[in-house]
């Protein structure tokens, strides 16, 4: 099976398509139990007691639209405050990223400079989503939608270098052994590091990218 | 003395108390071991047994907060050592996400159980399936069947697709016939196709083991296939045939089910 077998969220055709691609940010509203358990077995089971202080998560949605359809955003935003597809507003926060804004955007708690983008090559959610915005919903002008976690680890004050809080950050990631990794299984899930702001497209080419030096059996 | 088999309580799971009956059914000593006691005393037990359930919530993935545990590492030791170690459903998420299965290169994560996806169906999914027994005298769960056997067992899973991103451990999965029980048709024809397959896993397989042969991780439910009141009538071949002889009598209802042989497995391989 290949990535590719994912109907139409083919990230590869991104580029080539030029569409316009938004992007929602989704917090919990309340605590976030999933963040908790993570660093709680980070910190207490592993080996990143000395390193890591927080750690916050953040669903984000990517969407890509035709570019010649209504605007972008304005659907976006229908999308989340008139549906319940992505947000259910008893318990998520969100905001939405325009296509010309860069991720990370605003000031939510725990976003830091240095964050950590986890998805599934093969995302079980995708096809409702796509179905149910583009048949039940209407909105044709979707024609891409990728799901991806964005964690955001809180570093201790004595670990100051750059180069120490990126091998920190790796080392959290893919599940190599009981020991090493904790937030990606690379046997099904891809992950990178995101070290700069960028916009929503660019995020999902740089998924583009990963994905194209994997194949998933 | 009966062996001593510790069924391991995460914090999540709900299948502990099922599987302790079915273990002690096949005539093993069944112990509920919370997570959290000293795990110097799991140095008494025979045999593990991680149980089905959503294990810590299924956060951030199934099984894998769990594997982190300490009480795994210590019955890593012991499937090191040769004690048997058996993973039902989320059991078999922490036994991957452990990496004691396959365990090819030993400690290393070489496999996933990803989301299902066969044939454009995706999502949870409960249902019976057929699984067809492949080389039984190599694991210590399946010695006490015959081989080609086939077998009905409930899944309950949206996380049960045996995959690999390791060309490599896919070759040794083929070529060791590690893949243990196979997803098939009621006939036995094995098949990746839905629904005989409900979950798209590689090799159609429904439980992997260790080369071993101690340490499997199975998806389908045999605690749930343990008595023959718990087989549906509609079940094809010789399992829904006893069932629906066995209407009308309670003892007969309580005789063994196909499940069973899972448990009665270990018993002989203990014994």
């Amino acid at each position: 099976m290949s990535l590719s077998d994912n109907a139409n969220t083919d990230p590869r055709s991104v580029e080539k398509d030029e569409m316009k691609v938004t992007a929602i940010c989704i917090r919990s509203a309340g605590s976030d139990l999933v963040a908790y358990s993570a660093l709680d077995t980070l910190v207490r089971k592993m080996s990143f007691q000395d390193s890591l202080v927080s750690l916050w998560r953040e669903d984000v949605w990517l969407l890509g639209f035709a570019t010649g359809a209504q605007d972008a955003t304005e659907t976006t935003e229908m999308l989340v405050e008139r549906t319940g597809v992505f947000v259910n507003p008893n318990r998520h926060r969100h905001e939405v990223i325009r296509s010309e804004e860069k991720l990370p955007h605003g000031t939510q708690r725990g976003r830091g400079e240095l964050g950590i983008v986890v998805w599934s090559y093969e995302d079980p959610e995708i096809r409702p989503v796509m179905v149910a915005v583009r048949e039940r919903l209407g909105v044709e002008s979707l024609r891409k939608a990728r799901r991806l976690t964005l964690w955001w680890p809180g570093f201790s004050e004595n670990l100051t270098d750059p180069d120490d809080r990126r091998d920190v950050a790796s080392s959290m990631v893919a599940t190599l052994s009981r020991a090493k990794g904790l937030l990606a299984n690379p046997h099904f899930q891809g992950s990178f590091l995101l070290e700069k702001t960028c916009s929503p497209a660019e995020l999902l080419g740089s998924v583009t990218e990963a994905e194209g030096k994997v194949a998933v059996k | 003395m009966k062996p001593r088999v510790a069924v391991i309580q995460f914090p999540g799971v709900n299948c502990e108390y099922e599987t302790q009956r079915a273990l002690a059914a096949s005539g093993l000593e069944a112990k509920i071991f919370r997570w959290n006691l000293d795990v110097s005393r799991l140095s008494g037990f025979d045999a593990f047994v991680l149980p089905g359930g959503f294990s810590y919530q299924d956060r951030v993935r199934a099984g894998a907060i769990a594997a982190k545990d300490a009480i795994v590492g210590e019955i890593a030791t012991f499937a090191h050592k040769g004690k048997p170690i058996l993973g039902i459903c989320n059991g078999a998420q922490v036994l991957v996400e452990a990496g004691l299965v396959p365990g090819v290169s030993r400690g290393r994560v070489e496999m996933a159980l990803g989301p299902n996806r066969t044939d454009g169906r995706s999502g949870y999914l409960c249902t019976w399936t057929y699984v067809r027994v492949i080389e039984p005298m190599r694991t210590a769960f399946t010695c006490a069947m015959t081989p080609e056997e086939i077998v009905p067992l409930p899944i309950a899973h949206a996380e049960g697709r045996f995959l690999t991103s390791s060309r490599e451990i896919l070759q040794v999965l083929e070529d060791e016939h590690l893949a243990r029980l196979l997803y098939c048709e009621p006939g036995g024809e094995v098949s990746g196709q839905f629904p005989w397959n409900p979950n798209g896993s590689i090799l159609s397989a429904a439980a992997i083991s260790n080369r071993e042969g101690n340490v499997m991780a199975m998806m389908p439910h045999p605690e749930r296939a343990s008595w023959l009141s718990q087989i549906p009538d509609w079940i094809r071949g010789e399992w829904g045939r006893a069932k629906r002889d066995a209407r009308g009598s309670i003892e007969e209802m309580e005789g063994a089910g196909p499940g069973k042989k899972i448990f009665d497995s270990l018993m002989k391989y203990l014994a």
